[in-house]
């Protein structure tokens, strides 16, 4: 069974690495790994900054730890669910899908919705680029930190 | 302390899509839609919610949390804010549905749709939006939502003046999710359990993906979780597996 952490925990470990102004933390327990990295230590805090603010640059290194070599260089992207819960590509099961394979999406454009006891939480993309991937099938739950979209530059 | 500032529209396609595009753009927390009637209104699952004129409250209110607030009981706790507002205003004494629906004698007189926006880790915006159905008779209902249906004119046996309670829905609000801001995710579930349908010992339903399971009623746990004693043992259900949950049909 895989261990339980959800997004307090994860926030709470952020919060500690900005008390005790750490640069990254790492963490592995019965196959779960999770490794944050922290660039912009006043980001996290600076709220409620909708324009500015950027998540992307601000977690680096969020993750599953099983990023490719090609995302890790920054070439592409992996959007990530914030939440425990389950995953919707479109608004409703009569709408077309926010987005699909190929797509070119913009900052701030929704992506899919992750809903958890009726909260619907609309995941907007953090980068520029094309849709490469999408990993999560329409329905199913994702884990907190899963990946569920690969975003590549726009060539 | 939220400072509301209140835009009133006379219709709109959904409160909630207001607000949103208002959050989006920017507004602060405490920034109110209220409407006369939604010709969209919406519900979870792109289900619609039944607006027409001047019948219902139809209000959406723009949060804007702190990161770490235990953010999917964000939806319990408006729903709880609703129906202490009713009891405040009416004196009728309506129920909660898991995990934010407004019941009275079994039938659903209002909800709440919970939005929010993220983007990486980052939470950007909340909106709760409820909706009320507040002076129609059964007849002002589509024949397919009656016996599902209700108001509070029903439940009340007089006419439910909006704004009396649209102002004691908002100061229910910040008391509602101050819980959820202080880090007592367990006072919301408890506040939940007082007012539930469905009471402990009461034989439930637990719909999930995979079907029905059906069981005694044990408790909630503070992340939300059900549990259910069954014939084969004790059962725990995560939130986030639930689709329904309710009184087992009698």
């Amino acid at each position: 069974m895989a261990p339980k952490i959800d997004f307090e925990e994860i926030n709470k470990i952020i919060k500690l690495l900005e008390d005790k102004n750490l640069a990254e933390f790492e963490l592995e327990i019965e196959g779960f790994k999770i490794k944050i990295g922290r660039n912009y230590p006043a980001a996290f805090n600076n709220r409620p900054s909708f324009a500015g603010a950027g998540p992307v640059d601000a977690y680096p290194a969020a993750g599953t730890g099983q990023d490719s070599a090609a995302e890790a260089k920054g070439e592409s992207h992996a959007v990530l669910s914030p939440m425990v819960g389950t995953f919707y590509r479109a608004p409703s099961p009569s709408s077309p899908p926010f987005v699909e394979i190929g797509d070119v999406v913009k900052k701030k454009q929704t992506l899919c919705i992750v809903e958890a006891m009726k909260l619907m939480n609309e995941i907007e993309s953090d980068a520029d680029g094309v849709i490469k991937d999408i990993y999560v099938e329409n329905g199913k739950p994702v884990e907190f930190g899963q990946k569920l979209f690969l975003i590549v530059p726009q060539a | 302390m939220l400072n509301y500032t209140i835009h009133r529209l006379e219709t709109c396609a959904s409160t909630n899509d207001e607000a949103k595009k208002r959050a989006r753009e920017d507004a602060p927390a405490g920034t109110v839609v209220i409407a006369d009637e939604q010709t969209g209104g919406r519900a979870t699952k792109g289900r619609r919610w039944f607006s027409p004129r001047g019948t219902g409250l139809y209000v959406s209110v723009v949060l804007r949390p702190e990161m770490d607030v235990s953010l999917s009981l964000l939806p319990m706790a408006a729903g709880l804010a609703a129906r202490e507002a009713v009891e405040r205003t009416t004196g009728v004494p309506v129920k909660m549905r898991w995990p934010n629906d407004i019941v009275w004698e079994g039938k659903k007189l209002g909800g709440v749709l919970c939005e929010s926006g993220l983007s990486g880790f980052q939470l950007r915006y909340a909106i709760v939006g409820v909706g009320l159905n507040l002076n129609q008779n059964e007849n002002d209902f589509p024949e397919d939502l009656r016996p599902l249906a209700g108001s509070l004119l029903q439940a009340a046996g007089g006419i439910i003046d909006r704004e009396t309670l649209f102002g004691a829905f908002l100061e229910e609000l910040e008391a509602a999710v101050a819980p959820l801001v202080e880090k007592r995710p367990s006072d919301v579930v408890e506040d939940f359990l007082r007012h539930s349908e469905a009471g402990l010992g009461d034989s439930i339903t637990v719909q999930t993906a995979s079907g029905g399971v059906s069981g005694l009623f044990e408790g909630l746990d503070p992340d939300g979780s059900i549990r259910i004693f069954t014939p084969g043992g004790e059962r725990r259900f995560i939130s986030t597996e639930i689709v329904s949950f309710g009184l087992a049909p009698k």
